[in-house]
């Protein structure tokens, strides 16, 4: 890898965009095979969804595990030029000769910083904190459990605010510089990877299941929030309204997905990610009960023991039949879930303390379109084309568990490596 | 080791029911989304879902004797929210058009209602029984002929002859349709469970107050603007036959009787008989109207139209337009316009009454009774909301 002296000019053999667990994967398999790698991701720091997460399915190990030995690989790499809070602007060139222009935004904290959260603490300014969906509030200047570059990163819309003055007189370090201004850099490339991601589905859009109308009804995403220890809750899944303690949980598989009101296709993962979040529950209310609603159960391949596992368990029901009308219930602000029985064919309405719709992913491709008109198909997932040369890796491409994408990234990093022996 | 079910599926019934309007019913995975969005889904045998397995694998004497698919007043809230758009609403449409066929008695009057090419023939009937008896009446037609002067309906057919072969063609048609609602209750005993319901006289009543009421039609979310316009077309049909029987009665029957109140034709306004016909005359306009520019609309919330939908509704209103300017057209006296409206109006009039128990008209019959068997049975007990 080369980078002029200014930092602004870097050649590489690959340009890896997003920062998750398919992007992280796709630079560090790439170095082990003696390329070199511009890892770039938008946000502060890596991790993407992954790094949200409380633990995987099927064996419930924490990301602790799977996600921060990449950290390690990375941290020492000096294959991998690791850059955060970085965007795309501009993709020029074919395969095997690239010129990417890259925007690196303000940090507005440098390398003196060593995570001693005495900023943070005497911080007055909280905003809604979208990492938690909205159900908790962070300072304007914040770090994340499990954080690549483990550097606090201060809020761009308050580093102005005059309360923002006692957050940088509180460290001692002299790691705040405010005046640092977004930086060009651009990268010359023999290949990218498009490892961009996904986010969940807005269940706002889902008129009769009453997500956004009824406080007790949250996403599945918002649930792995509930339960993860960095979470709002600090790790204990309670009702939204109150708090409260859970007896009766209902989870309605299908919401917005498999739907041509919605998505039209089956995100793969939900059934799984449910069945995780009913052991959750059962974890932390041993008395209580879950109803699992379901189309189809889409437990392929080694998850089918997973599903038995869950389908045993005395407490927890499945019922084959659609969640179909939510309604909610004034003061105890509980839910009437209704469904149809198929098996014994009635309807039956069934008060909840709680509702999970399991959404689905949509591709961030649908607001950051990929470069060189690389081709998609309808719902905004990569198609491997060899015109524009990028080769997508993980949910950009489609949407299945973190153990495929990891498969995947690795695969892709074949793919971008033959592009440029082609050229 | 339990006893093997062995499905034998009517190949035949399945692309019957996707050419009537059902092609989409090979979607549907069975979310069961459209028995819990409808509100005329009962509990314990909720609808449409199990209908469209059923159709899907071709079980084509189970669906016809099932009262669900009269239940149904194709509200298309199931449609709208059905997440493979396999549109049940349209499904059940289709299944409602083929049970007039499969029920018709003869068969072939079944065959022709639903078909276009039988359409002229169908319209030649009654032109030709008309034209035959105006001739009998008056073989000079040179009266017709007129661009102004009296207009005087009795001398074009006289009301009583008129009568006598509505009323006598009627006796025959429901004797017919008597024999294929018979083999519709029938089929409905054979595929359904006794079930604990109301005994039949109870279930009729309650029945004759839910159509009076229009109850269902209020409960539809998505069609919701369709109960005002059938609610119009439905007593507007009623009011418009009440009317003809009164004006026989006054001017024809207690003219035989000797009677001194008899009436002289035509009824006059501001007699109460003629008010009740223009009232009922303005309800089929106003509400055929409706309902016609809905269904025109293509919008979602109306649901798809077949042939035998179209023939009905058009039928219909225009007996309704046509009544309407009967009269307008003799006040105006123009015997020329005011005639040929006329004829128009019996050949439509014909077309409605006789074909009746063939035409989508037949759903009066079939779904009161569907209904009527349904509560006996037990099988329309609305969902308990909690």
């Amino acid at each position: 890898m080369e980078i002029s002296e200014n930092g602004d000019r870097i050649t590489a053999d690959l340009l890896v965009v997003g920062g998750g667990i398919s992007g992280m994967t796709a630079a560090i398999e790439a170095s082990e095979l003696g390329k070199d790698a511009v890892l770039v991701e938008k946000e502060p720091f890596l991790g993407g969804r992954v790094a949200r997460l409380n633990q995987y399915f099927p064996k419930l190990c924490p990301p602790i595990c799977g996600l921060e030995i990449n950290y390690r690989r990375l941290r020492f790499n000096e294959r991998v030029k690791v850059m955060t809070l970085t965007t795309v602007e501009e993709v020029s060139g074919k395969r095997g000769d690239y010129e990417v222009k890259l925007t690196v935004h303000p940090r507005f904290i440098n390398d003196n910083c060593t995570a001693c959260e005495e900023c943070e603490k005497v911080c007055e300014i909280e905003v809604s904190d979208d990492y938690n969906f909205g159900m908790n509030t962070r300072k304007a200047v914040y770090i994340r459990q499990m954080a690549y570059p483990p550097i606090y990163v201060a809020d761009p819309d308050y580093v102005k605010d005059p309360k923002f003055k006692a957050c940088v007189d509180a460290c001692k370090y002299d790691a705040f510089d405010l005046d640092m201004q977004p930086r060009t850099v651009t990268v010359k490339a023999k290949g990218i990877i498009w490892a961009t991601g996904w986010k969940p589905y807005d269940a706002s859009k889902i008129d009769n299941l009453g997500f956004g109308k009824y406080e007790n009804v949250i996403t599945n995403v918002m649930m792995e929030r509930l339960a993860s220890v960095d979470g709002p809750t600090e790790g204990k899944i309670t009702r939204p309204s109150d708090n409260g303690a859970i007896t009766k949980i209902g989870f309605a598989q299908c919401a917005g997905s498999r739907d041509e009101n919605h998505l039209p296709y089956c995100s793969g993962v939900c059934c799984a990610a449910s069945m995780k979040h009913a052991l959750y529950v059962r974890e932390q209310y041993p008395e209580a009960e879950i109803h699992i609603f379901y189309i189809d159960v889409r437990t392929p391949g080694r998850l089918e023991d997973f599903y038995n596992r869950v389908d045993e368990d005395e407490k927890i029901f499945f019922h084959r039949g659609k969640a179909a009308e939510v309604r909610e219930v004034p003061g105890s602000k509980n839910l009437i879930v209704a469904a149809e029985n198929t098996l014994t064919g009635e309807i039956s309405e069934m008060e909840v303390d709680m509702l999970v719709l399991a959404t689905g992913m949509v591709p961030n491709t649908t607001d950051d379109k990929p470069p060189l008109d690389t081709q998609m198909d309808d719902w905004g997932f990569l198609l491997p084309d060899p015109i524009s040369g990028i080769v997508g890796a993980g949910v950009a491409c489609r949407p299945v568990e973190v153990a495929a994408c990891v498969q995947d990234a690795t695969g892709s990093v074949l793919k971008a490596i033959q592009a440029e022996e082609r050229s | 080791m339990p006893e093997a079910t062995i499905l034998k599926p009517d190949v035949d019934f399945i692309r019957r029911v996707k050419d009537a309007g059902g092609d989409t019913l090979k979607k549907c995975y069975q979310c069961a989304t459209c028995s819990v969005v409808c509100n005329l889904s009962p509990e314990k045998n909720p609808f449409p879902r199990k209908q469209m397995v059923m159709a899907q694998w071709g079980m084509k004497d189970q669906l016809l004797g099932d009262p669900s698919i009269w239940l149904c007043h194709q509200c298309n809230d199931c449609s709208i929210q059905c997440p493979r758009q396999a549109k049940p609403g349209d499904v059940f449409a289709s299944l409602r058009a083929i049970a007039f066929q499969h029920f018709a008695f003869p068969s072939f009057m079944g065959k022709a209602l639903a078909s276009r090419s039988a359409l002229p023939l169908l319209f030649l009937v009654p032109m030709l029984v008309l034209l035959g008896l105006m001739i009998a009446a008056n073989p000079n037609l040179s009266y017709i002929f007129q661009f102004s002067g009296e207009v005087d309906y009795a001398r074009f057919i006289p009301h009583g002859l008129l009568e006598m072969l509505f009323i006598g063609g009627n006796v025959l048609i429901f004797a017919f349709a008597a024999v294929g609602l018979l083999r519709f209750w029938n089929g409905l005993k054979n595929h359904n469970p006794k079930g604990e319901g109301s005994g039949f006289v109870p279930s009729l009543i309650a029945t004759v107050f839910e159509i009076a009421g229009h109850t269902k039609f209020t409960k539809c979310e998505a069609n919701r603007p369709r109960y005002l316009g059938h609610m119009l077309l439905f007593y507007g049909t009623i009011g418009a036959a009440i009317t003809a029987g009164l004006a026989l009665f006054f001017t024809v029957i207690l003219h035989k009787l000797g009677s001194s109140f008899y009436l002289t034709s035509p009824i006059d306004f501001p007699n109460p008989i003629k008010i009740l016909g223009i009232a009922s005359g303005i309800a089929m306009f106003i509400g055929g109207w409706m309902l016609i520019s809905r269904r025109r609309s293509g919008k979602d919330e109306v649901g798809g139209s077949g042939y035998d939908d179209w023939l009905f509704l058009n039928v219909i209103f225009l007996v309704g337009l046509t009544g309407l300017l009967s009269w307008i057209l003799r006040l105006i006296g123009v015997p020329i316009i005011a005639y040929i409206n006329y004829y128009v109006h019996l050949v439509l009039v014909f077309f409605l009454l006789w074909y009746a128990p063939y035409s989508k008209f037949a759903h009066m019959f079939y779904r009161t009774l569907a209904l009527v068997y349904a509560k006996g049975a037990g099988l329309d007990v609305p969902r308990k909301k909690i």
